[in-house]
């Protein structure tokens, strides 16, 4: 309120301020402007009139030339007399001659006193036609070229009538006027009027408030008089006037509004800003008292201490808590027997440091109040600071936190047996895979030397029974642990760039035995536009399509099994497709959940968990897709497996194959899908197909059907060659095409039974379509140097070939050292190895294998992870610290190198294969270890130094002809 | 409106009568007391010369006949149209407003009657030109004819000045220079014709404004002579003809062309007034100056009765310019107009018109002394030659050309200057007459 009065009552006084200076400047503004400004205009109105009068003297004598020029010539003459040939001669000497913007009219009068010639025609003009004719008539007497000059008002305007005699001879014959406007030659303003007045005329009469000013017109004898209007005179002063002291007001406002906001910083403000402070001050009275009356009722203890830590007050908590009042703990530390028991000395070793240093501190303290037992305190301390920064005093807060920590520590302990017990089912459950699996190895191994025992028929069908019930199991189990992981999420995804066609032919590779057993035809459609390189777990994927296409395979009888990979900007879509039994409607979701199949009957027909799928289906959500069926009970089904597409950074997109366009190729594919997806791939890369097994390709295939035949190809006018055969391994190619190129399609059974007996180059089944068109442009690029030329058949084997256990047979340069406790498992590996001619050493233990190592140095160490007196990862670690302390020493002989170290254990966790290599190991075989497997693990480990180039090439041999 | 004459004659023989049987009587007797009139419209501003000749003329033939047509006394009322076409009007406005003008006789200028032709016409002025000589004058599109011309006439002229120049002088250039007025104009038309004739049609025309300066004159002398003209033929005004002759000599002199001065061949309006003044007998030999006339020179040979007695009647009228007949200026104006005055008289002689009743129809008296020009009876003396029927009908633009033409291509000579500036008709030969 008193703030509002004090504003008010500065606005008022400058504004006070402001009206007196307005009313006595503009007063003094009217008085004296009158004068002044009278004198300054009636000035001006005197030069004014003078120069209007010199300026119509002259504009008259100009034109008064003009006109007696104009007046003399001929044509002129001949126009008024009536003479001239031309009707307008007259009229275009006039208007070709450049007059005066301000002439009005002109006009020739003849002497019937008619106008012969009025410009412009249609004017109206300021003098009457009596004036006109008295004039005319005047000037058709004259003798000599004198100007008439007369005046008229007209519409409020002086204009002025100038006219001669057209001369002949000294004769009037005619009259040439010209009326001209005064105006332009005045330059009058708007409170002026001008009035040509005749000299001993009537004086001009004045209207109330005119004035007047004479002065003579040079040359004419007439005068001009200036009139003007006192009153407009009046009316303009007062503008200026009103103009003037609008501005002064402008000004004046303008400067109190400065002085105004100036005044309000200087005067008003400090004013305003004592009166805020006083009631801030109260407010924060009011506050503190609030704030203290807290502080004494609140539950927790509260005191403050100067900066040496001496209490100087405390709140009733704190009371209670100590047994004491305030007055005697005035100066006390809190620890100066304050409390029964003290908090610990690590704690109090920190609330002094934190006192010294100044810095808040929230701990939480355990102390024993003298009148009750010890309890938990978080205690709250915050340094108070004087405006200088130094710490005047502290606030310490405690708060009674006992219960709160009761609860912690029954959480802690819940937690930490609930993860013992998870711990306890993880290591269970290894364990269980352990234990199972290494019978299993047990089993396996042996039934596999079994059967190469020499065995009556019975005995072998038992045998390969027991081999075929031991790998089921062991599937069993592979997948229970799988899921088990999948469940407990503890599957972690690669995201590494992986090849995706090595995968897809991979897998195709691996099923290709089994369908080829049952007479199913395993197709891939994986064309070469499609993507390659790409980003996820590649192993994973492999699984999960070694799952679809096997389960495909497993459930098809006839027909085919056809792995397709398609992709769009966003989606890689691999379709798994088969001819097989179908799968009804109801189950189709099912098919997905753990442990079901179709039905029992199945389950009894074929082998297996049942796990597949729903493994796979898991995966593929982890990797961010979808795996979708569809199918029909009796035709078969599909799997779809959609994933967002993320390409390899870096995966060049594939070039084209502009050297295969407009190539002409008949195609001999006995199967119907097969050659459908062929005729694709070769379509795709611009290539002109014909099917030379259903339809004669002979027909409709001219010249003109290719646009970009090859030059190599001339064209036939019936029959056009085409440029390359695709065929069949079998197939009869028609006799015309004996002399074209051609690739041969193998199945991997005829590529190896039946190498020679192609013609051409041949390519093994599945077909790779970077295979297929790299073999396409080789010989394409060489058909010409014939079929003779050709290089010998070369089958390209699927990298995933079984080649490797026959390569390793023969491992007799080898010193294999194997520890492992379990002596059956000792007894598997021996028969294992025993035809691959590898000396073995056998110990049971780390410490023997160690040993061991130190004085024969074997080549290759197979090592058991759980081994007593020293575990398998120990013994490993050991090893590699022995070697490299050799290497140190003997810097100069040759380097050894690190000895492969392969764990061969039961433990089949990922994690135990992380431990185990990250101890130093080389590789990671699983029990029970399958001959095969172990035997290409050697090999592949096998250092260089062992085997001959030359046993090589035989080994390789070897491997080709199985 | 002319104060009414009293007279005291007939009123006292009907002093019964009505108001209106005595006013006819005072129209009558109005009538009566007045005498026929000719009114001259002469330039005697600009070319009093001319104007001063024929006005001779008129009064020395009706001096011969009593000054009374068909017996009735006449009065010449001399005008001055300045040379200005619409003062010529005043004078045509004043005949239609006297009920006892008889004829107009015209002066040395065309354009008034070409102007005003059709008005002429229309309105029945009966005029009688003996000094204009455009040729369309005297033959209007329409069936009435009020114009008669005893004088030259360019519709023969053309082929006089043209025949005269090629033939007898071997002009082969040459080139017109003339007025820009409808009179110049009809002179490029016989002209043109005349020289289209003997194959030269593309002779160069160069026109001037009347009053032009020696400048402008210098200026197209020099055109002239850049476009190789050999002889100049020339229709001007006596003044501006001089100035152009001036400038023709000068520009021949100063261009190193003394040898071969371009000639002039002159239509006759250069003799209207003081030429001679102005261009002296040395300069009129260079140019080898030839001048349109009509033969009967009064300085020629064949001097015949009738000449003598209208010499001494003029003689008698104007002693002091009679005394030497041959230097009477313009004296082709004296000539025609007495000629032409001649025919007048016996036009109203035959007519009658005299004994006309003071109420009789002005316009009837005029319809009928019309008639009588153009089938005069009787043969009349001129000082050219003996007139008979030298007019007839006008049958329109289809009929005689020359109805109301009293002369013939016969009756145009050249004429040369002597050294007193006199004029000398050059007769015409076989070859002028046989071109005819």
């Amino acid at each position: 309120m008193r703030r509002h009065r004090l504003a008010l009552t500065f606005w008022g006084f400058l504004l006070g301020g402001l009206a007196l200076t307005a009313a006595l400047g503009g007063l003094g503004v009217w008085l004296s402007s009158g004068p002044a400004f009278e004198r300054f205009q009636e000035r001006s109105l005197n030069s004014q009139s003078r120069e209007s009068a010199r300026a119509l003297s002259v504009v008259l004598a100009e034109h008064a030339r003009a006109l007696t020029y104009l007046a003399r010539r001929p044509r002129l003459y001949a126009a008024v007399t009536g003479e001239a040939i031309e009707q307008d001669a007259g009229r275009d000497l006039i208007t070709s001659f450049d007059l005066f913007e301000d002439v009005r009219t002109i006009a020739v009068y003849d002497v019937l006193q008619e106008a012969v010639i009025a410009e412009p025609a249609g004017t109206e003009s300021a003098f009457s036609p009596a004036q006109r004719a008295a004039r005319v008539a005047r000037l058709l007497e004259a003798e000599r070229q004198d100007v008439l000059v007369r005046h008229a008002r007209h519409d409020d305007h002086v204009h002025f009538l100038l006219a001669t005699p057209i001369l002949r001879q000294g004769l009037s014959e005619g009259v040439l006027s010209m009326e001209i406007a005064a105006d332009p030659a005045l330059g009058l303003t708007g409170t002026t009027r001008a009035r040509i007045a005749n000299p001993g005329g009537p004086a001009t009469a004045l209207g109330p408030g005119e004035r007047l000013l004479s002065q003579p017109i040079e040359g004419t004898g007439l005068t001009l008089d200036l009139i003007w209007n006192s009153t407009a005179v009046e009316r303009e002063r007062a503008a200026l006037v009103r103009d003037v002291v609008a501005s002064m007001a402008l000004c004046l406002l303008l400067a109190f509004a400065g002085l105004g906001a100036l005044g309000r910083r200087v005067i008003v403000n400090p004013l305003l800003a004592l009166e805020h402070s006083r009631r801030e001050l109260a407010e924060s009275e009011t506050k503190a008292r609030e704030l203290a009356r807290i502080a004494e009722v609140v539950n927790d203890a509260i005191f403050t201490a100067d900066a040496n830590g001496g209490i100087l007050w405390c709140n009733s908590a704190f009371e209670r808590q100590c047994g004491l009042p305030l007055e005697e703990m005035i100066g006390l530390k809190p620890e100066q027997g304050l409390r029964a028991r003290g908090v610990d000395q690590a704690s109090a070793r920190r609330i002094v440091n934190t006192l010294a240093a100044g810095q808040p501190l929230r701990i939480v303290l355990h102390a024993q109040p003298k009148a009750s037992e010890p309890r938990w305190y978080e205690e709250n301390i915050t340094p108070v600071r004087n405006p200088q920064g130094g710490v005047e005093r502290f606030i310490i807060i405690e708060r009674d936190v006992t219960e709160l920590k009761r609860r912690e520590v029954e959480l802690e302990a819940a937690r930490t047996s609930a993860e013992a017990a998870n711990r306890a089912k993880s290591q269970f459950l290894a364990n269980m895979s352990h234990e199972i699996r290494t019978p299993m190895n047990g089993i396996i191994g042996m039934t596999e030397l079994l059967l190469e025992t020499p065995l009556s028929e019975e005995q072998a069908s038992c045998a390969r029974t027991i081999a075929g019930s031991s790998e089921a199991l062991l599937t069993i189990i592979n997948d229970i642990l799988d899921f088990s992981k999948v469940e407990a999420g503890k599957i972690t995804l690669q995201d590494e760039p992986y090849d995706l066609t090595e995968v897809v032919f991979g897998v195709a590779a691996l099923l290709q035995p089994k369908a080829a057993e049952k007479g199913i035809e395993l197709c891939v459609d994986h064309a070469e536009g499609q993507p390659r390189h790409i980003l996820g777990d590649g192993a994973r994927m492999r699984q999960i399509l070694v799952n679809l296409a096997g389960n495909a395979v497993k459930f098809t009888e006839a027909g085919h099994v056809a792995i397709g990979v398609r992709a769009d900007e966003e989606t890689l879509e691999i379709v798994v497709e088969d001819s097989g039994m179908g799968i009804p409607e109801s189950k189709l979701e099912t098919i997905f959940v753990a442990f079901e199949q179709v039905d029992n009957a199945a389950t009894r027909q074929f082998d297996g968990t049942g796990l597949g799928l729903a493994i796979a289906r898991r995966l593929v959500e982890l990797m961010g897709g979808r795996l979708d069926v569809r199918s029909t009970v009796g035709k078969g089904s599909a799997f779809t497996l959609a994933l967002p597409l993320r390409l390899a950074p870096g995966a060049a997109a594939t070039p084209g194959r502009t050297a295969l366009a407009g190539r002409r190729v008949v195609l001999y594919e006995s199967h119907d899908l097969r050659r459908a997806i062929l005729v694709r791939w070769l379509r795709e890369w611009g290539m002109a197909v014909k099917d030379g097994w259903t339809q004669d390709w002979t027909a409709g295939w001219t010249a003109g059907a290719v646009s970009t035949a090859a030059p190599s190809s001339a064209p036939v006018p019936d029959l056009v060659i085409p440029d390359l055969v695709i065929a069949d391994h079998q197939a009869q190619i028609a006799a015309a095409l004996s002399a074209v190129p051609c690739l041969r399609l193998a199945s991997p059974e005829d590529a190896v039974h039946r190498p020679a007996e192609a013609q051409g180059d041949v390519l093994v089944r599945p077909i790779n379509p970077t295979a297929l068109g790299g073999a396409l442009e080789r010989l394409l690029s060489t058909s010409g140097t014939g079929v003779a030329g050709t290089p010998a058949p070369r089958p390209s084997s699927p990298e995933h070939s079984a080649a490797a256990p026959d390569l390793a047979t023969d491992l007799s340069a080898l010193t294999i050292l194997v520890a492992e406790d379990n002596a059956t498992n000792r007894l598997v590996v021996k028969r294992l190895l025993a035809k691959s001619g590898a000396r073995l050493i056998f110990t049971e233990n780390g410490q023997e294998a160690l040993d061991a190592y130190a004085a024969q140095r074997p080549d290759i160490v197979l090592m058991d992870m759980s081994m007593p007196v020293m575990g398998g990862l120990e013994a490993t670690r050991r090893i590699r610290s022995l070697e490299q302390a050799q290497t140190q020493e003997q810097t100069h002989a040759q380097t050894p190198g690190e000895t492969p170290i392969v764990a061969l254990t039961a433990n089949a966790l990922e994690q135990d294969r992380r431990r185990c290599l990250d101890a130093g190991m080389t590789d990671f075989l699983t029990k029970p270890v399958r001959k095969a497997d172990l035997l290409a693990c050697l090999a592949r480990l096998r250092p260089p130094s062992a085997i001959s180039e030359e046993r090589v090439e035989i080994l390789r041999q070897t491997a080709h002809q199985r | 409106m002319r104060a009414p004459v009293r007279t005291t004659q007939r009123r006292s023989a009907q002093t019964s009568l009505c108001l209106a049987a005595l006013l006819s009587v005072l129209a009558f007797a109005q009538a009566a007391a007045e005498p026929w009139r000719l009114l001259l419209d002469l330039d005697r501003t600009r070319n009093p010369a001319s104007a001063h000749a024929i006005e001779m003329g008129v009064r020395t033939a009706l001096a011969a006949a009593g000054n009374r047509l068909g017996g009735r006394a006449v009065e010449v009322v001399p005008l001055d149209n300045r040379g200005n076409v619409k003062r010529a009007l005043l004078s045509l406005r004043a005949y239609l407003d006297d009920p006892n003008a008889l004829a107009v006789v015209g002066g040395i200028h065309s354009p008034p009657y070409l102007r005003y032709r059709e008005m002429i016409n229309r309105e029945g002025v009966l005029t009688l030109l003996p000094w204009s000589s455009a040729a369309p004058i005297t033959r209007p599109e329409g069936p009435d004819n009020w114009i008669f011309r005893l004088s030259v006439d360019d519709d023969k002229m053309g082929e006089r000045i043209v025949g005269h120049a090629v033939e007898r002088s071997g002009c082969q250039q040459p080139a017109l220079l003339l007025l820009k007025t409808g009179w110049g104009r009809s002179a490029e038309d016989n002209m043109g014709r005349a020289l289209a004739a003997r194959g030269l049609g593309a002779a160069p025309v160069f026109w001037f404004d009347d009053g032009i300066g020696a400048v402008a004159a210098r200026l197209l002398a020099r055109d002239i002579a850049s476009a190789g003209a050999d002889c100049v033929l020339l229709a001007a005004s006596p003044l501006t003809g001089a100035a152009l002759a001036k400038a023709l000599d000068a520009t021949a002199t100063n261009e190193g062309q003394t040898a071969s001065p371009i000639r002039i061949f002159a239509h006759w309006g250069i003799i209207a007034g003081p030429f001679t003044d102005h261009v002296g007998h040395g300069l009129r030999q260079r140019l080898g100056l030839r001048v349109l006339q009509t033969c009967a020179l009064l300085t020629g040979a064949r001097r015949r009765a009738a000449v003598f007695e209208v010499l001494a009647h003029a003689k008698r009228l104007y002693p002091d310019t009679f005394a030497e007949p041959e230097s009477l200026p313009a004296q082709a104006g004296f000539i025609h107009a007495h000629d032409l005055t001649r025919l007048l008289i016996a036009a109203a002689e035959q007519s009658a018109i005299g004994q006309d009743g003071p109420a009789s129809d002005i316009h009837d008296t005029r319809r009928r002394l019309r008639a009588a020009l153009q089938s005069l009876e009787r043969p009349v003396e001129g000082l050219i030659r003996q007139y008979s029927q030298p007019f007839a009908p006008w049958q329109g633009p289809g009929g005689d050309r020359d109805a109301h033409e009293a002369l013939g291509l016969a009756d145009l000579c050249m004429a040369r200057f002597d050294a007193r500036g006199r004029l000398h008709a050059i007769p015409n030969t076989a070859l002028d007459v046989r071109v005819r």
